[in-house]
Parts: structure tokens; sequence; C-alpha cells
């Protein structure tokens, strides 16, 4: 097998980065979805976690919004889904329970490390900068 | 009281959903609505409700355009025909019932179908085929498919659209011409020769093995033969060049072959052997003097129309055409004719008017063999109806367990489904083992070649063939089966609901309305048949041996060879003539009576007849006397049959005595008439009788005589052989051939007879597959209620009562299938008979008949089995399993 030049090597290794960096992109909305299901741990379905995010978070969370969210990210492998029973207020549908995957623990943590790196690079002045005039 | 969301919403929701996703997000969208109904009532819950689902309308839930694919098709396939190959096996006897049903209606669909493609194709093969037509004539409600000689010629000179004209020219009694090699000393007779233009390759482009279409028939006394007949004489090699000699009855002519066509399986209505130069010695002079416009209409006249020509304008144009040309020489004759058009490709089947080429098809039997074999297989596919929904019972518990397990109906729909096209599949098998089986038998019936192979793509349409007999029989009873309710299936109660068992009943009454037709059909078609052949003809038409004179020699040497023939015992009477009855003969002139003018004249058929005809043939003569030898007969006496005397304004009485006359070349010509005769059919019984006169010379110069015997023998073989030996004296260069007068007389009803035996045996294939079944039906209803019959003996029934408990069902719906087929069958048959002149009435007795057979045969079927029933020892039965 020919040895890679470096030129090759370089490109790989800006690839790797690169898709590494994609790999592990999560949108605001869906950090908070992937926290919630973490808090909700082994009760995550979607009446209970807009329910859970409307109340930690008060802010309103639409079924599509919500559903959509939910479908990215178990398409993207962070989250894996299971069914769950059915009920007389649901009309005899299923549930269907979300837990976060191991491949979901490393973006969550990856989202995680690089904003506290962006924290930590803040100058302690300009958060303490109180304007006044 | 449950409340309910807003339905429209759920639906447009369950409408755009993701199948995926769709029945999780329904229950969160269904638990949000329970609890704000529960908070904030109705109204807003609702509300809440349309938002949600309005703001669920957004890519990623929406489903794809395409269709959502279950992915597991493959499996479930794979399941189906496991079940379906154990199913069959389970069942033999069923399964080979309903599996052989189908294969017989494929193999008989397949058999017609080859037989209608065949008959469609001809003439569709010449180039530009739409571009040409035939010119035909209409004349007093008559229709006539040839025109005088002049006419092709007048229609390339006035029409500028007409690109090329050609005319072909049968001469009646000389299609059968004698061909000698003088090399070889081969000879042999060679059928459907014809005459014709030069151009004649230019409308119609056959294929040469040798020689050039362009040139071949430029010149005088040439001759362009197939390349069978050239097999014959010359082998594989070029016989372009050489000479053949034509032996007409009136000389011989040497020919020189200027091409040979291929024999290719395409089918013409022109069926030519032997394509002669209308130039030739032998008519050619003949040919060149008719310039007359109103006789000796014998020519087809063929014309081949530019590229984008209007035919119907140039129809429209050719009633000015015909008087402007023709007006004189019509008018002389009082004859009103009009001309139309025939597209190339509608001839073989549509047209069957005077004076055809050959024999054609009719696209009526196209209609009828078509209709038969979709009714056939129609049969064959409502046996397999009935016979799955009968033993639906069976699957019954399966289907309900699949229900359970989650299968929709559409799942239940296709597995049934492709059970039927497994076993269609199994049935195109059969089927085709059984057409190569049948193949020579049928083609025999239907004097043709026709095999599988010869058609484009056969597998393919066999495949698509299988698949809708699939399809079909399989439709109903797989929606059957699917739509039981597993809660009453898996309880063990199964409704034969009544709705099910009355489209079995009339399944049964619509196989059995076919067949009875198709019997009543049998039966008329055969009684006609019958009454033609046995219809008294006003002639002996047995017993009459025909020996046609066709050389110069035979010609010299005919009354010699008449005298020696009557030396035989068993020879009663020799004659000669022109013509006999049975054959074409379209020699005819107009004549009118005395007192008469020539515009009222009569179409006469004229008969050249020796002295001896009336007797030999045994017509009888009415009044005056026949032509005899000792009365010196001038060639001015002439014998009418009765219609002649009417039509020219006599009565039997006063004729004889009485002259008719006739105009030619502008001059008034009589004829004595001393005879009458009663009239007999010499043409077949489609047509009435028409005016005839026998003359005791030829009045046209024709190629061919006839010696007519009348003979008295029961063994003909030696009969022939001593004619043959007397021929062969005194005609040493001539061939011997002979037939019979009553088998010719025959020939007229060939389509008939065939169509005949056809629908016999397709009636008897259709009972068949009716009959298996009724058998396979009757099979099952007799276990279904095998314990009923068992409390039945035990309370004292006898094996009569049970019998008739049984079979009374099924006899009920076979008299209500005679009831709806009869009035059906008598329209049907009605419209056939239409085509005979000469027909039977159809009587009473025939539906009676048609019916007792069906009942019989029902009976028979159901008998069996009710029997069988009726006989089971009640102990076994009632013992439950």
């Amino acid at each position: 097998m020919p040895f890679p030049d470096l030129a090759h090597l370089l490109i790989l290794q800006i690839g790797i980065n690169y898709s590494t960096m994609k790999k592990y992109q999560l949108g605001e909305f869906e950090e908070v979805v992937m926290l919630t299901v973490g808090i909700l741990f082994e009760d995550a379905y979607g009446v209970s976690i807009k329910k859970e995010i409307e109340t930690r978070l008060s802010r309103n969370v639409s079924v599509g919004a919500l559903q959509t969210a939910l479908k990215r990210l178990e398409d993207k492998g962070y989250l894996k889904s299971r069914d769950g029973e059915a009920t007389e207020e649901r009309a005899g549908r299923p549930k269907k329970y979300f837990q976060i995957t191991a491949l979901g623990k490393k973006a969550m943590e990856h989202t995680k490390s690089t904003r506290d790196e962006l924290w930590k690079a803040i100058p302690k002045m300009a958060l303490n900068l109180k304007i006044s005039y | 009281m449950k409340h309910h969301p807003p339905q429209m919403f759920l639906d447009f929701f369950r409408w755009f959903c993701h199948p995926k996703m769709k029945k999780y997000i329904e229950g969160d969208l269904m638990e949000l609505y329970d609890e704000r109904l529960k908070k904030s009532g109705k109204k807003k819950a609702d509300l809440r409700f349309i938002i949600d689902v309005l703001l669920l309308f957004r890519p990623g839930i929406i489903k794809p355009i395409e269709g959502y694919q279950q992915l597991n098709n493959y499996g479930m396939f794979k399941n189906y025909f496991k079940v379906g190959i154990r199913n069959i096996l389970k069942h033999k006897a069923f399964s080979f019932i309903n599996v052989s049903g189908l294969a017989i209606g494929m193999a008989t669909c397949v058999l017609i179908m080859l037989y209608v493609m065949d008959e469609l194709s001809y003439d569709k093969h010449f180039k530009d085929g739409h571009r040409i037509y035939r010119i035909a004539s209409v004349v007093q409600d008559e229709k006539w498919v040839a025109n005088p000689a002049p006419m092709a010629e007048g229609l390339k000179k006035d029409f500028p659209e007409v690109e090329q004209t050609t005319r072909l020219l049968r001469f009646p009694g000389a299609e059968r011409m004698l061909l000698k090699d003088e090399q070889t000393r081969k000879q042999f007779f060679e059928n459907n020769a014809y005459y014709v233009d030069s151009t004649f390759f230019e409308l119609f482009n056959y294929d040469f093995k040798y020689g050039n279409p362009n040139t071949a028939l430029r010149e005088p006394n040439t001759i362009v033969i197939s390349e069978q007949v050239a097999a014959k004489f010359f082998g594989n090699e070029n016989p372009v060049g050489h000479v053949l000699k034509v032996g007409l009855s009136f000389g011989d002519f040497d020919y020189t072959i200027k091409g040979v066509f291929k024999d290719t399986k395409n089918k013409s209505h022109i069926p030519a052997n032997l394509l002669l130069s209308m130039t030739n010695g032998d008519i050619g002079g003949w040919v060149q003097a008719q310039t007359d416009w109103a006789s000796n209409s014998i020519f087809h006249t063929y014309v081949k129309l530019k590229e984008g020509s209007d035919a119907t304008v140039f129809e429209n144009k050719l009633a000015d055409f015909l008087k402007r040309n023709g007006g004189k020489d019509l008018e002389a004759t009082g004859t009103k004719k009009e001309l139309f058009i025939q597209p190339l490709e509608s001839i073989y089947l549509y047209s069957d008017y005077g004076y055809e080429v050959a024999t054609n098809g009719n696209i009526k039997y196209i209609y009828i063999f078509t209709s038969i074999a979709a009714f056939l297989l129609l049969i064959a596919c409502i046996n397999f109806m009935n016979l799955s929904t009968a033993r639906s019972e069976k699957r019954a518990r399966e289907v309900g367990l699949r229900k359970v397990v989650g299968a929709r109906k559409r799942a239940l729909v296709s597995q049934f489904l492709s059970e039927s096209v497994l076993m269609s599949l199994l049935a195109l098998l059969l089927a085709v083992a059984l057409i190569q089986l049948l193949l020579p038998i049928f083609n025999q019936l239907t004097s043709k070649e026709l095999s599988l192979l010869q058609v484009p793509n056969v597998f393919a349409w066999l495949l698509a063939l299988t698949i809708i007999t699939g399809l079909i029989s399989g439709t109903y009873p797989a929606f059957y089966l699917s739509s039981f309710k597993p809660v009453t299936v898996l309880k063990g109660k199964l409704l034969n609901t009544i709705s099910a068992v009355a489209v079995r009943k009339s399944l049964v009454v619509f196989q059995f309305t076919i067949s009875i037709i198709l019997i009543l059909g049998a039966i008329v078609i055969s009684q006609q048949m019958k009454y033609l052949s046995n219809q008294g003809l006003g002639f002996n038409k047995n017993q009459q041996i025909i020996l046609p004179i066709q050389t110069n020699e035979a010609n010299k040497n005919s009354t010699t060879l008449a005298n020696e023939l009557l030396a035989n015992s068993q020879v009663v009477n020799v004659t000669k003539g022109g013509t006999y009855p049975g054959i074409e003969s379209v020699t005819s002139m107009l004549f009118y009576g005395e007192g008469k003018t020539a515009l009222e004249n009569v179409d006469v058929q004229t008969t050249y007849a020796e002295p001896g005809y009336i007797e030999t043939l045994g017509i009888k003569l009415l009044q005056g006397r026949a032509f005899s030898k000792e009365f010196a007969d001038d060639t001015n006496a002439v014998i009418l049959n009765e219609e002649a005397v009417k039509q020219l304004g006599y009565t039997p009485d006063n004729t004889v005595g009485k002259k008719i006359f006739y105009e030619f070349q502008n001059q008034k010509h009589a004829m004595n008439v001393i005879g009458v005769v009663k009239d007999y059919h010499f043409q077949s019984l489609h047509q009435k009788i028409k005016p005839l006169m026998l003359t005791p010379a030829p009045f046209f110069g024709g190629p061919n005589q006839y010696l007519i015997a009348n003979v008295k023998s029961t063994s003909y073989t030696e009969l022939i052989t001593a004619f043959e030996k007397k021929w062969k004296k005194i005609n040493p260069e001539s061939p011997f051939s002979y037939s019979f007068l009553d088998e010719d007389f025959q020939k007229n009803y060939i389509k008939e007879e065939r169509t005949s035996q056809l629908i016999q045996y397709f009636t008897v294939i259709g009972i068949v597959i009716a009959c298996m079944g009724l058998f396979g039906l009757a099979t099952f209803i007799a276990e279904q209620r095998i314990k009923e019959i068992g409390v039945r003996k035990v309370l004292g029934a006898s094996i009569t009562q049970i019998v008739t408990l049984l079979s009374k069902d099924f006899l009920k719906l076979v008299i209500i299938s005679i009831v709806i087929s009869s009035p059906v069958a008598y329209y049907l048959m009605n419209k056939w008979l239409q085509g005979f002149a000469y027909r039977i009435d159809i009587q009473w007795w025939v539906f009676v008949l048609a019916g007792m057979v069906a009942t019989l045969i029902a009976f028979c079927t159901v008998g069996y089995q009710a029997i069988k029933a009726a006989l089971a020892n009640p102990v076994k039965s009632l013992k439950s399993e």
C-alpha cells in the first residue's frame, strides 16, 4: 500500500478535525432536549419532555419542533428509542421513550467542554464591567 | 363521555405524517388534548390541537412523496410462497381440479388466439399497404369485387392521386393449370394461377428469390412461379430463362420463367402460386379486346394512392368517373352501378361478396371465437373463485391469526393473490403441454400451420395471460378471505354469509348459462349443416364422378373417352359440360324477352351442356325437350330454368318456342327456347336460385370443360382405377384427375363445417370445465353437511331422500341457467342463420333437449357426491374429531 504523502496526511488531519467538529455539533434547542432527556432518564417521551422543558425553562415548546428535534437526534445516533405502553388517554397509541446513547453523551460532553473553554477565555474584566453613566 | 379532537385536522395529520412516527405523535397529541380538555375545556383544547397539528406540518415529519415502502416485502413473499405450496400439497385433489381447470381454459384461449392472430395478419405485410385499395361495385344490391378491363387504366389517367394501378385476372376454371417441363418430362397440376399486369409487383412487393420483380412480367409469354413450384421442377436451381409449357383445354402454351418468389409465412387474400402476364398468348388477345365497361367484370382492380391522399375524397369522385368513361356502355345495358373502395388490409376479413379472388375469412367468426375464448377462460376462473371461497373455512383460522399478529388487509390480499398467481403459473406449465399436444389436431381442423413460436414475444404474452388469469380468479377470493373478522373466526364460528353463498350460486348459474348457450349453438349449427347436405338440390348429387378436361389432347378425345367409360357396366351415363353444380360459374349474359326492350334485361347464367347433361345429373325437365344428338340443334337453342322464365316475363307453359334476345356489339341476336327445367341449386344454398340457361355449345369460350359420369357403384376404388386406365390409354400426355360432385358441392360449406366442429369441441370443453367446478363444489358441500346427513340417516331418512336433498339446490341453479340462456341463444342463432338463403327454423324442442342435457350432466356430477355422502356410515360421520 502506497504511503500517503505529506499533503495527503495534512488534508486527512484537517478532514478529521473538521468532521469531528461537524460530527458533534448540537443546536441550542437540540442541546436542551438532550439535557432534558438526561434529566428524565427512563421517563423521557414526547409529552414529558415538552412539559419538563416548559417548566424548567419557562418557554413554550411546540410538539412539532420537539418531534423534529427528537427525530433528528435519533437519526444522528445521539438518542435511541424504545416502545412504551399505550394508555387510554393516548387513545390507545403507544409512547416512544428516548435515552441518550454513548455517542450522544460524547456529543454533549464536547459541547459542554467547548462552552467551558469559551467561558474560560473571557477576561475577568469583560464580565465584571458595569456600565454606569 | 369521551371528547374527540377536531376530526378534520386529525385526518389531515394522519394523512401527512410519516408512517413511522404517526402513532407516537398521535398518542402525544391525544394525551395533551386530554389534559387540556380537563384543564381548559373543549374549545381551548381544540384550538391548541389545531395549532399543534399545523405546526407539525414540517419537513422531517411529513412522509416522503414517493410513498413509504415496507421494507420486509421479500421475506413476506417467501412466506406466502411456502404457505401457498403447502396448501396446494395438502389438498391435492382440489388443487388438481383447480389447476387443470385453469390449464384447460388457458390452453383453449391460447389456441383460439393463435388462430385469430393468424387471421388478422392477412395482407398486413405489404409495403405501404395502407395506401392500397381495391375497387368494388354494387349493382342492384349485389356487391361484386371485380371490374371491367379498361377501368384500371382509366383510373390512372383521370386521377393524379393514383400513384399506380394493377389488375389481377382470375379466369374461372383456369386457376388450375397443367405445367410441363419438356426437358425433364415432369408435369404437375398447380392451383392458384392468376394473370396480372406488369405493374402488379409495384403494389404487392413479393420477395423474389430469383429474378427482378420490376421487370418480371413486362414481356408477353412470361410467368413467375412460387418457390415451392420451382422446387418441384428444378430443385434449388435458378430456373429464370427456362421455358414451361402450360396446358389449357384449348391449347398448350410456352412461357418463360422470369422470376421465383419466396414462400413466406405471410398470408394474403391473393394466395398465388403462379402469376402469368396478362399479355400472354392464351388470353392476351381476349384481354386486349375488352373495351366495354359493362361486361366481363372479372378484373380485380387495385390502386395505390399517393402519400397523403384522402381516400374518401377519391371514393366520392368515382361516381363521376364511372359516368364519364363507362356511362354509355352501362346505359346500353340498363345497368345501374355504383363504385366503392376496399382498403387492402380489410379485404380478407370483411369482403365476402361476388367473385372474390379466393375464399376469404370472416370477421364474424373472429368475434365468435374470441368471445368463446374469453368465456372459456372466464368459466375456468369462476371455477377457481368458487372452489377457493367454498373452502375458505379451512383458511379462516390462518387469516384470523395473521390479523391478530398484525397483518393488514392489504397484506392478506396480496398473500391470497400471490397464491392464485402461483396456481396460475402451475396451470401455465400444464397448459403449454396441452397446447403442444393439441396443436396438430387443431391445425388440421383449421387447415392452418399454427405454432406457439410464430408469435413474437410469445413468453411475455403467456406470462401476461397467466398473471391476468391469476388476478381475475384470485381477486374475489382474496378479498373475501381477507375480510374475516379475527374474533369471529378464532372463536370457531364461521358465518357462511348469505351474500357469499349468493355470489357462489350466481357464478355457477353464469357458468352453466354459457355452457347451455354453447350446447344450443352446437345443436343448431349441426342441424343446419345436415339440412344443407340433405337438402333436395333438384338434381342427383351423389354418385357423380367429375373428370376435368384441361388439355388440348383431352378435349379432342373427350367423345372417345365418354364412349369408353360408358362401356363400363357401373357407368349409367356420361355427359360433358362447361361447369357443374357446386363450383363457381360466372358466365352470364343479359337477355330480354319478347315484347321487351334491351333495358328490361335479366342477368342469366349460361352453362354449356352437351346432350345428356340433364339426364346424367337428374335435373327435372318440365316442358319441351332436352338437347339430344338426334335433333340437329343449331347453336341458338336454349333451355331455361323456372327462375329465368319467371324473370323474363314468361310462364313455364308458354315459354317453349318463344325467343329471347341479347345485344352484342350493337346487334340484336335471338335464341330459341326449346325446354324448361325445374329450378335446381347449381350454386350453394347460401344463395337463392338465379336464372339459368343451358346451351348446347359454349356461349363463351371457356378454358375448362368437364366430363360428368353418373355411376352406380359400391366400390369406388376399383371404378376409379378402371377410369384411370382408360384415360391413360386415350390421353397419354394428360395427367388423370377426378373428383366427386357431392364432395365438391360440400366445399361450399367448409367454413360452416369447420365452425360447427370447433364449436362442438369447445362446447365439450366448456362443459367439462363447468362440471369440474360443480364437482368440486358438490364435494365440498357434501363434506360440510356430513354431520347433518348422519343425523338425518339416524332419524330414518332414505338414501333417495338424502340424494334429493343434496341435489335439489344445484338443479334449481341449472334450471335458472336454462331460462336465462334460451332467449340469448335464440337471438344469436337467428343472427347466424341469416347468412343462409335456405335455413332451418329453430324448433322448441332444441331448447328442451339442451336443458335436459345440461340437467343430466349436472345431476351426474352432483349425484356422485350426493350418493357417496348418502351412503356414508352415520356412526363414522357423527363421531366428533
